[in-house]
């Protein structure tokens, strides 16, 4: 029994090793409170001037620094960017895995980060070896979970980035345009959507996913319900849920197979929005391209 | 080792002990030159002499990057490979090794099981979760995990009450695949960011670990080392059978679990170092074998230095194929790719070294 | 030299009481005693199922007894330390396991393990044993060649090797001339009475009654996991025992020279038929 106990022992003071590495206020780790609400997070000081070697690690932050015209300080972004102004800059790695010596190599001094669970190993390995270089650079991080930290990223990243009153300009345009579709959708009647991401397995935007909250903009509510963003959703759950409209996000597979939820029966009727991109998806200003594409055809769909 | 009689001139016999000492001066050679060129590669074209001289980039790339990975690459190597010689010595066969046995499978369940216990408890005492989630409860998971499959595969793979290695493989396969299933459940019930991150892990990759949890990590891996090093003479008696090692005087359901549990400990560090690695226990000792013969005394450290400078190579392998691709695959890709024709020509060479009485 | 059989030991190293053992519910041996002395060559023998298998490994103390009393030198082997055990009685198995191709010599050596540290280093004592079994069994000029490359009946020499180097007082063998040709058996056995006259006591488990009869100072006949009969082999190998305990018809003559009985079957001849 001895034997045991000081084995357990042993284990517990071992575990305690990690103890004093987990900081209550680690910045690489999402917080509750979002972009929004709390602000972006400086891993490391924020510049003292403008930064002009910006490493952006998503493709919403490239949407965000082209739009506001400052592509020319972009020196580097992920592998999974396509658009093609940055077509020719170097790749610093995925989106879920940066790679930190192709960011150091790129001597940037500012890193824009999505704050994503998966990416958190290598940033913090990025931003203790940026904190110990010679030339140190910080690395904001920002949380953008909501269509609110949407709006918000153009106002911080201009901040960042030096340019804080052409931020504001586009900050205040988004949210202009996020009004408009808010107040036009008023008039339309209120339809219960299924938003459709995957069709085999059928994945569809739960609630806390960002179609969630801009199907609830454009005047419409989702037939889902639950707490998961993304499940992968019994079909005959969605039978059962009866949506009056299918979503049909799935941008890269081909129209028709939509076919293969005819057991919905708003899709026998017929009654499907087929989105031509994934702007929907992708948390930056394309996203309100796709908030207006999306109005645009609930309101074709409410005078059939 | 016995008087250093040079080899009779007709028949092989092992090499006399300085030329093993050799072996083992060679083998940390190679681990020295594997950590060079693994340090060497990568995406970035870094000066040495600018490292050196502390100029960054170069400095934080070379000794922030590049040399901690290639060290984890040393621990876990060093550790499967050292693992793989003593279960394949624990069950007559050189077909055992961790990955194959279950135990890594057993270990990144361990692991899982902490990371999701964590994430729900992160919902209730957010606190709490985060100490369980780091990296010291998450490698002691994957300890017990391996512990608790070496415990399963050895009782299950008898036969009439005796260790019969095939039996004891097929239970590791079987074992493998219900983790396998066990580990999928769990990354449906976690929330999207933990189930890549627990993804990531489970392929197998040499990541960006902090220099604390490297040294944690290596300290473990020695100290199971150390002690299958020094279980190294047990294991020679284990080689002739249960109960030949009994009519030898040998304990051996002490020697038995004693060296299971240093081989499950190592499994669990390097698992929880860099994921599932595998074949690295399967592949070094078969070759290490040939060379250096069948005493474990030297069999089991000479293992861990080839084992250590074979995983590094092979994490920078990946790296260089996949340069122009821009992306790393993860180092057990690489050793699956490897190990995984290495393993059916082992099974079809039929190399049991079991050899039946008579004539 | 007759061993005492039931009776109190005295200078008898091997001592059975009333010893029985099940395998599950098969009953494999029940109330057997019997003793040996050291210097004996006593021979088990019996028709397979006997339970010959099982009192070696109830000597060598791999398994308990489930009723009775083994003693080792007064040892019970089956609970003291197996260090001690292993320094008082060596076992050949009848099928000795040979998963690595180690050497002659380092195969030899793995008999010392009784006798070192943890780590094995040999001392001077261990080579010196070594040494005298490798010369015993003859296999010096094979020292250091792998087991794994010779011969069925010079692997059994090596085992047997193996088994003196561990200085035992005790030597159990389990069929040590299974599966070798004439040759090879005459050799074994000269090794088994060679080790008896240097005063270990040798027990071995053999088919060959002719060998057994012409080696062993007695025999322990097992039959049905009992003793049936016991003492020198003139006078347990009558042509009804055998025929009673192997089920066959036998002719049973004497050896001229050494006054060993010899069992032959009673076969038809090929040729006259009948």
């Amino acid at each position: 029994m001895s034997a045991a106990l000081r084995t357990a022992a042993l284990v517990a003071a071992f575990c305690t090793l990690g103890a004093p590495a987990v900081r209550a206020d680690d910045p690489v780790e999402p917080h509750s409170r979002h972009l929004a609400e709390g602000g972006p997070v400086w891993i490391g000081s924020p510049p003292a001037a403008p930064p002009r070697r910006v490493v952006v690690l998503a493709p919403s932050l490239t949407d965000v620094v082209l739009a506001l015209g400052l592509g020319d300080r972009l020196v580097g972004v992920t592998s999974v960017d396509r658009r093609p102004e940055v077509r020719s800059l170097p790749r610093v790695g995925g989106f879920v895995d940066p790679n930190p010596e192709a960011i150091l190599g790129l001597r940037p001094d500012l890193v824009l980060w999505v704050t994503d669970g998966a990416a958190a190993a290598p940033v913090r390995r990025l931003a203790e070896l940026a904190r110990a270089s010679v030339r140190p650079f910080p690395i904001l991080a920002l949380d953008v979970v909501s269509v609110a930290d949407v709006l918000a990223a153009p106002r911080v990243v201009g901040e960042a980035l030096g340019a804080a009153e052409a931020g504001q300009r586009l900050a205040a345009e988004m949210a202009e345009r996020v009004e408009r579709v808010r107040a036009e959708a008023r008039g339309l009647p209120r339809r219960r959507v299924l938003f459709v991401v995957g069709r085999d397995p059928l994945v569809v935007a739960g609630p806390g996913s960002f179609p969630d909250e801009l199907l609830r903009i454009a005047g419409c509510s989702n037939a889902v319900g639950g707490e998961r963003p993304w499940p992968i959703y019994p079909l005959e759950k969605a039978v059962a849920a009866d949506p009056d409209l299918v979503v049909d996000a799935a941008a890269q597979e081909p129209r028709e197979g939509i076919a293969r939820l005819s057991a919905v029966a708003a899709v026998r009727r017929g009654e499907v929005i087929r989105l031509s991109n994934d702007d929907l998806l992708r948390p930056g200003p394309r996203m309100i391209d796709g908030l207006e594409e999306l109005l645009a055809a609930l309101r074709r769909e409410a005078r059939r | 080792m016995s008087a250093t009689l040079p080899a009779s001139p007709r028949g092989a016999g092992w090499p006399s002990r300085t030329r093993l000492m050799g072996a083992l001066a060679l083998a940390l050679l190679s681990v020295v030159a594997a950590m060079a060129i693994s340090c060497a590669l990568g995406p970035q074209r870094i000066s040495l002499g600018e490292a050196f001289r502390g100029v960054d980039p170069d400095a934080s790339i070379l000794f922030g990057l590049r040399l901690p990975r290639a060290l984890v690459a040393c621990v876990v190597g060093a550790a499967l490979a050292a693992a793989g010689t003593a279960l394949q010595a624990l069950l007559r066969n050189p077909l055992a090794e961790p990955f194959v046995l279950g135990v890594s499978g057993g270990a990144a369940l361990g692991g899982t099981l902490v990371l999701a216990t964590a994430a729900g408890l992160a919902r209730v005492a957010a606190g709490a979760g985060k100490l369980i989630g780091a990296a010291p409860p998450v490698a002691v998971g994957a300890v017990a995990g391996a512990a608790a499959a070496t415990l399963l595969v050895f009782a299950l793979g008898r036969v009439g009450g005796k260790l019969v290695p095939e039996a004891a493989l097929l239970v590791g396969v079987v074992f493998n695949a219900f983790a396998a299933g066990v580990i999928s459940l769990v990354k449906l019930l976690l929330p999207p960011e933990q189930a890549s991150r627990l993804l990531y892990w489970l392929l197998g990759s040499v990541g960006y670990e902090s220099p604390g949890t490297i040294a944690a990590g290596a300290t473990l891996v020695a100290l199971s080392l150390g002690g299958l090093v020094v279980l190294s003479a047990r294991l020679n008696l284990l080689t002739l059978g249960e109960e030949e090692a009994a009519s030898l005087g040998l304990d051996v359901r002490r020697a038995r679990n004693a060296i299971f549990f240093a081989a499950s400990a190592a499994t669990g560090a390097a698992v929880a170092l860099a994921g599932m690695v595998g074949f690295v226990g399967l592949i070094v000792p078969h070759l290490v074998r040939r060379a250096v013969g069948p005493d474990h005394r030297l069999l089991v450290p000479a293992s861990a230095l080839f084992g250590a400078a074979f995983l590094v190579l092979a994490d920078a392998l990946a790296r260089l194929l996949f340069l122009p691709l821009g992306t790393e695959p993860p180092v057990g890709a690489v050793t699956a790719f490897l190990g995984g024709p290495f393993f059916l020509w082992l099974l079809r060479r039929g190399a049991r070294p079991e050899v039946e009485g008579g004539t | 030299m007759k061993g005492a059989p039931g009776g109190p030991g005295e200078g008898l190293i091997v001592e059975l009481r009333d010893v029985s053992f099940r395998y599950r519910r098969t009953l494999a041996l029940e109330g057997v005693s019997f003793g040996a002395r050291p210097g004996e060559f006593v021979g088990l023998v019996g028709p397979n199922g006997a339970g010959k298998s099982t009192l070696v490994r109830l000597l060598a103390g791999l398994i308990p007894p489930d009723r009775g009393q083994v003693r080792l030198a007064g040892l019970d082997p089956a609970r003291s330390p197996r260090r001690l055990v292993a320094r008082t009685c060596a076992l050949v198995p009848q099928e000795p396991h040979l998963s690595w191709p180690f050497t002659v010599r380092e195969a030899v050596m793995m008999g010392r393990a009784p006798h070192q540290g943890l780590l094995a280093l040999p001392g001077r004592f261990d080579r010196g044993a070594v040494d005298g079994a490798l010369r015993a069994c003859d296999l010096e000029h094979l020292a250091d060649r792998r087991i794994d490359a010779l011969s069925g009946g010079e692997r059994r020499r090596v085992f047997f090797a193996r088994a003196l180097a561990q200085e035992p007082r005790l030597l159990l063998l389990d069929e040590p001339t299974a599966f070798l040709d004439l040759g090879h058996q005459v050799a074994v056995m000269r090794l088994a009475q060679a080790a008896a006259r240097g005063g270990l006591c040798v027990v071995a488990v053999l088919h060959d009654l002719n060998l057994a009869a012409a080696a062993c100072h007695r025999l322990v006949v097992l039959s049905g996991g009992r003793v049936v009969a016991e003492g020198v082999p003139g006078e347990v190998l009558t042509a009804e025992r055998v025929r009673e305990v192997w089920e066959v018809p036998v002719w049973r003559g004497d050896n001229a020279r050494s006054g060993a009985p010899v069992v032959l079957p009673d076969l038809p001849s090929p040729t006259r038929g009948g």
